[in-house]
């Protein structure tokens, strides 16, 4: 009860602390009056006394302090007052408080960016219980070698059996249109499923149930949705349970909706049981998750898939797992890992640059602090004031910092590449915003406690003279230090920008082998949607959009040129009986080549007369002719058909990316035909301008086309190399920041130098040493930093580019022009910075300097 | 030897001189703490005080301003019957801990 009732009473006086000042005082007077009579009357006189008296008491001023003390929280009142005189104090310097606050902003609100980001995609687990439980399967050939691939029917069968799993599921994805009543026809990845996927994951769907064991055994035509695409297409409507959708023409029934964000593969919108044709027709086309036994791991499951594939393939195969997390973030870590680090660089800049200002207004400060340490301050409450200073800062700091933190993590998703895994879910929550706030005031407290701990150690001083003032800015060794690490941290940033810009000038500069600029692609799949011909549907869609104005050609094609790999069929020569060889085809219709710009480089092209009545043809490209020479005229045999093939021309290469051709043949769709494809156009002008208009007139014209798939073919190119463009924007901007606050810092050194050599530049100025020598003098100690910051961030630079390996394409690490650029660029930005500190200083009169001493 | 008042006994002190003297003021319980102490005891008046807002902020006494029999005015502090029952509890707290203390420390044994 009894300390209840104090505990109020201090609180009451923490926050009213002048009330019972009065009381006090009288209390103290009066007992003062009482000790003064009884010397008195110990014969003292009254002078004597009235020292007496207060020898006695101990101190007037010292108990009032004790008294207060136990009054009220004294530090709080302490604090309250320390954080009104701070914010006075960083009033009174708006440029450099300002500066302070923003660039803390910029560095926390980046930190906590790209902290979340890495928490979401790298760190955070995936969400389903036990998710280390998860794995994916892979399997490869092992004579011949050949790169990691999805797996067949059989394979799942004997691999997903495995003892080390508890349970397995496979599945493939293709591309469908979905129609249904009141909705338009969309496109959608369907994902066909075997095994149990949901009982793997461990997560079910939300509305409506998963499949059961008949529908799975039986491939029945039911579906479950995703949550985008429920969302997308039925507006979230609960009773979309038990409704007929349409896919590929195929009816099927809804039965589910999956919860946000869950089910695998990520970008499968729609989920559906294999059917027994799709399990009988041997495909490599299947992708094996599966869960681990709680007592095994991935690397004990591996030796058991890679005994299990040797033996049914009589050792022609091996397979492996990998943990889920790790098989799916593999190719973004290195940027995002890179992306922090660079990140948390930015942070120590903005700390040196805060720091450097603090310290810079506290030189100016040392009188200050003699002066009160003389009024009876003690240290802990001069060093006390300058922490306070740090830490409104570092709030003020942090506080917008979350602000720019949302900002740029809205940003950053905004340009990131698609492939990112769960990036859509990446939000700023409360515990990176928790250690955003925390490093603020570490931060903070950091920055403030060592001019704070100096400066306080003046106040117990002799007293306010010059001297006191020039101990401390002489000591300015420390900013010294600090700069020159701001410089090498900022050449160390621009080296990576650099490499990463050369990197992204190289994949740009590659030769497609293809025209891919002002090229759209527009997928069709009518299968089921159309009724009639495929064939003359694809006539009648070029012939539209060939009038289409600025559209230069059209054409149809099964694949892009964007991608080599495709479907195989074993050739040979007619007219030499030799071992057949596995060769790519590609369906293309008539004015594929002059529409992709692929050129022709010996015969022609297809033709109108190459009909399905006329003799079959085919043009091989030049990886055709290096695995297997013949002439055009020559004619092959393949396995997919029995009429032999003429050649009757031979295409270039494309190489997308940069990457190698495989040895391909393309026949007619006129005498193949293919059930879908890619209408390809070739505009005269930028694509982008026209893609709304001519996709809302070839739907116009078909309207039960699903027409929601329309890009530009450069834009799929793209994504190839969206992660490093991706990387080496943000680095770009990285190194600009580095830049920026590096030089805010050697401009903050020059002027510090600048103002506590005033006196001594004045005089020598007055006695006609010309403005030139006086700049010298005090940019010359920032040029020897400069130098010397450049040299050890080069180093650095060296020594960090290994880091950034597996995100450079042609570039080699320690490329010169890159490692060379950074340390120049950031010495000529460092000497502009400096002489414009000094220029500003030395512009005052050498005479008012002079009469103001 | 002179020492300083052991920590946290300075506010028992207060009460128990209350208790003994009736109403008194800051300077009257000084000066009878000293005079108790014989002069063992080094006291800087001035440090009377937190314990004297402690005691007061716990409502163990009461302060009222009066005048002196030399016509000073001073503020006389009064124990309060909570503050009575307290230095009764804590005086026998302190009894028992001397005693085991003095036990511990002369035991032969």
């Amino acid at each position: 009860m009894s300390i209840l009732r104090r505990l109020l009473y201090r609180l009451v006086h923490a926050f009213r602390p002048t009330r019972g000042e009065d009381d006090l005082d009288r209390e103290v007077a009066s007992h003062l009056l009482l000790l003064e009579d009884e010397c008195r009357r110990r014969g003292q006189s009254t002078v004597e006394a009235r020292r007496s008296a207060r020898l006695m008491l101990g101190g007037v001023e010292h108990t009032k302090e004790l008294h207060r003390e136990a009054r009220s929280f004294a530090w709080l009142d302490h604090a309250r007052r320390d954080a009104s005189y701070a914010l006075r104090m960083l009033r009174r310097r708006p440029m450099a408080t300002s500066a302070a606050i923003l660039s803390l902003a910029i560095g926390i609100g980046l930190n906590t960016a790209v902290f979340s980001v890495m928490d979401w995609v790298l760190l955070r687990p995936l969400p389903y219980p036990a998710p280390h439980e998860l794995i994916r399967v892979f399997t490869a050939g092992t004579a011949p070698l050949t790169n990691p691939s999805a797996l067949t029917y059989a394979e799942f069968l004997t691999l997903g059996d495995a003892t080390a799993l508890r349970s397995s599921a496979a599945f493939s994805t293709a591309t469908r249109v979905m129609s249904a009543s009141g909705i338009e026809s969309v496109h959608i990845a369907v994902a066909r499923v075997c095994g149990d996927l949901f009982g793997t994951l461990g997560a079910y769907p939300k509305v409506g149930r998963a499949f059961s064991a008949g529908e799975m055994s039986s491939g029945a035509p039911v579906v479950i949705l995703a949550h985008d695409l429920w969302l997308r297409a039925f507006l979230g409507d609960p009773a979309v349970v038990g409704r007929t959708v349409k896919i590929g023409g195929a009816p099927h029934t809804v039965i589910g909706v999956m919860p946000p964000s869950r089910g695998y593969p990520a970008g499968a919108e729609v989920w559906r049981p294999l059917t027994a044709d799709e399990r009988e027709d041997g495909d490599r086309d299947l992708d094996l998750l599966a869960r681990l036994r709680s007592e095994t791991s991935a690397a004990r499951a591996s030796t058991e898939m890679a005994m299990l594939a040797r033996a049914v393939s009589h050792d022609a195969r091996t397979a492996w797992a990998e943990e889920l997390q790790r098989a799916s973030v593999a190719n973004v870590k290195a940027a995002i890992q890179a992306l922090a680090a660079a990140a948390a660089l930015i942070l120590l800049l903005v700390c040196a640059n805060v720091a450097a200002l603090v310290s810079a207004g506290s030189a100016d400060r040392a009188e200050e602090v003699v002066i009160r340490g003389a009024l009876g301050a003690s240290r802990a409450r001069v060093s006390g004031q300058f922490v306070m200073e740090s830490l409104i800062l570092a709030l003020g700091g942090g506080g917008l910092g979350l602000l720019v933190g949302g900002w740029a993590l809205r940003f950053l998703i905004s340009i990131a590449p698609t492939g990112i895994p769960r990036l859509a879910e990446v939000t700023l929550d409360g515990r990176i915003a928790g250690m955003g706030l925390a490093a603020t005031l570490l931060t903070g407290l950091a920055v403030g406690l060592a001019p704070a701990v100096r400066l306080a150690r003046l106040a117990g001083g002799p007293g306010p003279n010059h001297s006191g003032t020039n101990r401390v800015t002489r000591r300015s060794n420390g900013r010294r230090a600090l700069v020159l690490v701001q410089v090498a941290v900022a050449v160390v940033l621009t080296a990576g920008a650099s490499l990463l810009a050369r990197s992204l000038q190289h994949l740009v500069a590659i030769d497609n082998g293809f025209a891919a600029d002002k090229l759209i692609a527009v997928d069709l799949y009518p299968g089921g949607e159309f009724e009639g011909d495929s064939g003359r549907l694809f006539e009648e869609l070029i012939s539209k959009a060939r009038t289409f104005p600025g559209v230069a050609s059209a054409a149809i094609s099964q694949g892009l040129p964007t991608r080599v790999i495709g479907f195989r069929t074993a050739v040979q020569r007619a007219s030499e009986a030799r071992t057949a060889q596995q060769m790519t085809w590609r369906p293309v219709g008539p004015g594929y080549f002059e529409t992709a710009g692929i050129p022709i480089v010996a015969g022609r092209g297809f033709i109108k007369t190459d009909t399905a009545r006329a003799p079959r043809v085919a043009i091989v490209n030049r990886a055709f002719l290096r695995s297997l020479p013949a002439a055009v005229g020559e004619r092959l045999t393949t396995s997919f058909g029995k009429e032999p093939l003429t050649i009757v021309g031979v295409a270039g290469d494309v190489t997308p990316g940069g990457e190698p051709d495989r040895a391909a043949f393309y026949v007619s769709i006129d005498q193949y035909p293919i059930g879908g494809g890619s209408l390809l156009v070739r505009t005269l002008s930028d694509p982008r301008a026209i893609i709304p208009e001519l996709t809302a007139r070839l739907h116009g014209m078909l309207p039960g086309l699903a027409m929601d798939r329309v890009h530009r073919v450069a834009e799929s190119l793209e994504s190839g190399r969206a992660v490093i463009r991706f990387t080496t924007l943000l680095a770009a901007t990285f190194a600009g920041l580095a830049l920026l606050l590096s030089a805010v810092g050697v401009y903050g050194l020059v002027a510090g130098e600048v103002s506590a050599r005033w006196q001594e530049l004045a005089v020598r100025l007055a006695v006609g040493a010309s403005y030139g020598d006086a700049l010298w003098t005090v940019i010359q100690p920032c040029t020897a930093i400069l130098v010397s910051g450049a040299i050890t961030g080069f180093l650095g630079a060296l020594s960090a580019g290994p880091m950034l390996q597996s995100l450079l394409h042609g570039v080699s690490p320690a490329d010169a022009y890159a490692l060379a650029f950074a340390p120049i660029l950031l010495t000529a930005v460092g000497m502009l910075a400096a002489v414009l500190a000094g220029a500003r200083v030395l512009r005052a009169d050498p005479a008012v300097t002079l009469r103001n001493q | 030897m002179r020492a300083d008042i052991l920590p946290g006994t300075l506010e028992i002190i207060v009460l128990r001189t209350l208790t003994a003297m009736g109403p008194q003021h800051a300077y009257g319980i000084a000066a009878r703490i000293e005079q108790v102490a014989e002069k063992s005891i080094r006291l800087n008046q001035g440090t009377l005080y937190p314990a004297l807002v402690r005691l007061e902020q716990k409502a163990w006494i009461k302060g009222t301003w009066q005048t002196t029999e030399n016509n000073r005015e001073a503020k006389y502090y009064t124990i309060t019957r909570s503050g009575a029952r307290a230095l009764a509890k804590q005086s026998e707290w302190w009894q028992r801990s001397a005693d085991l203390v003095n036990r511990l420390l002369t035991d032969k044994a």
